[in-house]
């Protein structure tokens, strides 16, 4: 069972936090959308 | 002398052989024979449940080893679906492998409340799943600072997972002359908010909710992904490293009365089938458990466009009652695990006798844990099919 309050626990805030995650990828081409690699993560993860 | 095997002769005559069952093509040669696994193959090599799924080079010897072997027209997958790796530098959550049993089960629990139902509207999927579901589902994230971490090592794993599955499939069609079963998937939306609201508040939801309310709820989920897929299907261009051409499943369609289905299910898909049916398309559908009782409704799509993935279904019973459709599947999945070779090859015998115009042959479900098929039925299911079936 997940803790009742995890998302205030954790405090993640999609606006702030997936540039900076996007900005640490190292590993996709030159001129890749790494905020559009972030995104498509999150949904994949999201999801399933 | 030996015919040296090239494998785009192969991929274009499995391409042909689907396609020609599908479209109902007089010149169809036989009924192809697939097989549909999530995890059986790496039973059936020996091997533990977490040491196959956490390590990408034996899932590629595996399943190569496994074409190797049983040499069926094509394949409903080669791993692609197991993000393991992902979510265990998340952490872990979601999915627990239990190698003492040899299962894994998903952690099923609700990760959007009814309650949020407003933010999901306001804020987007994306962002939702961000705040409110990756804390919720990744349980072992103590902080932000340790969920960025996990997220960033996480990320790295998404890519090597997609840069995996883009490699084995591409070995399949290149090497092996073998084409992946559909071009591409559809969107789930239905499906994808079922599993977030999980099975209770997702009724609870669906009684109450004014039908408008439900879509704008259901095309939060969506979040483009139609309007994308009819894009792609507007622009496709056939060609042999796939079978058939949109994919769709679904596993929400088994809640759904039938009038439910008709108000919220179909429209989701319609636009997709009529734009395939438009640009000449082929499609495959999966609508979990039985779709008997949507029969009045799938009766009028066209022939020779659609395929139907069975499950509890008789397929040889569908086919008399959709005689439109072709169907992908059939063969009782018990008989594989439990029969004898003949038992199988006799079932087999009747199931072609029945439909094989309208048929591929396949188990009526996934093979995933190691009793659900004997090697040697399996062998003989697919050797018989391509011998016998010819037309």
């Amino acid at each position: 069972m997940y803790r009742e309050n995890a998302p205030d626990i954790i405090g993640l805030d999609y606006e702030k936090d997936v540039p900076v995650l996007a900005e640490g990828i190292d590993f996709l081409p030159e001129g890749a959308d790494k905020i559009a690699f972030v995104r498509s993560f999150i949904l994949s993860r999201g999801r399933s | 002398m030996d015919t040296v095997f090239d494998p785009a002769v192969r991929r274009a005559q499995t391409k042909k052989l689907g396609d020609d069952i599908v479209r109902r093509s007089p010149d169809a040669v036989r009924v192809p024979v697939t097989v549909s696994t999530s995890q059986w193959p790496i039973f059936e090599a020996g091997y533990k449940l977490r040491e196959g799924l956490m390590n990408y080079e034996l899932q590629d010897e595996i399943i190569k080893n496994f074409h190797l072997k049983f040499d069926a027209d094509f394949y409903s997958g080669y791993f692609s679906r197991y993000c393991e790796r992902v979510t265990a530098a998340l952490g872990g959550g979601g999915l627990l492998i239990n190698d003492e049993q040899d299962a894994h089960y998903y952690i099923n629990e609700p990760m959007v409340l009814l309650e949020e139902i407003d933010y999901v509207l306001e804020s987007g999927l994306a962002k939702t799943y961000f705040e409110k579901v990756f804390p919720r589902k990744y349980q072992s994230f103590v902080d932000k600072d340790d969920a960025m971490a996990k997220m960033a090592e996480a990320l790295k794993e998404e890519n090597a997972l997609r840069s995996r599955n883009a490699a084995i499939s591409e070995y399949f069609v290149k090497e092996f002359g073998v084409p992946s079963t559909y071009a591409f998937a559809g969107p789930r939306p239905l499906d994808d908010f079922l599993q977030s609201l999980g099975m209770k508040a997702f009724s609870k939801f669906l009684r109450r909710a004014s039908k408008q309310h439900f879509m704008d709820v259901v095309n939060v989920w969506d979040n483009g992904a139609l309007a994308t897929t009819i894009g792609r299907l507007d622009k496709h261009v056939d060609n042999d490293t796939h079978v058939f051409g949109l994919g769709l499943t679904s596993t929400s369609a088994s809640f759904l009365s039938l009038k439910q289905f008709e108000m919220y299910h179909w429209p989701l898909w319609k636009p997709m089938l009529d734009k395939a049916v438009e640009v000449g398309m082929t499609a495959g559908l999966f609508l979990e458990g039985t779709f008997e009782h949507f029969s009045d409704i799938l009766r009028d799509l066209p022939k020779g466009h659609f395929i139907m993935t069975t499950e509890q279904d008789d397929v040889a019973r569908m086919a008399g009652l959709l005689p439109n459709l072709s169907f992908h599947g059939g063969f009782p999945t018990y008989l594989l695990g439990h029969g004898t070779p003949q038992e199988c090859i006799d079932t087999a015998k009747a199931l072609i006798d029945a439909c094989a115009r309208q048929l591929v042959v396949c188990s009526n479900k996934m093979l995933s844990y190691p009793n659900d098929a004997d090697s040697d039925n399996l062998l003989a299911l697919i050797d018989f099919v391509k011998e016998y079936s010819k037309f």
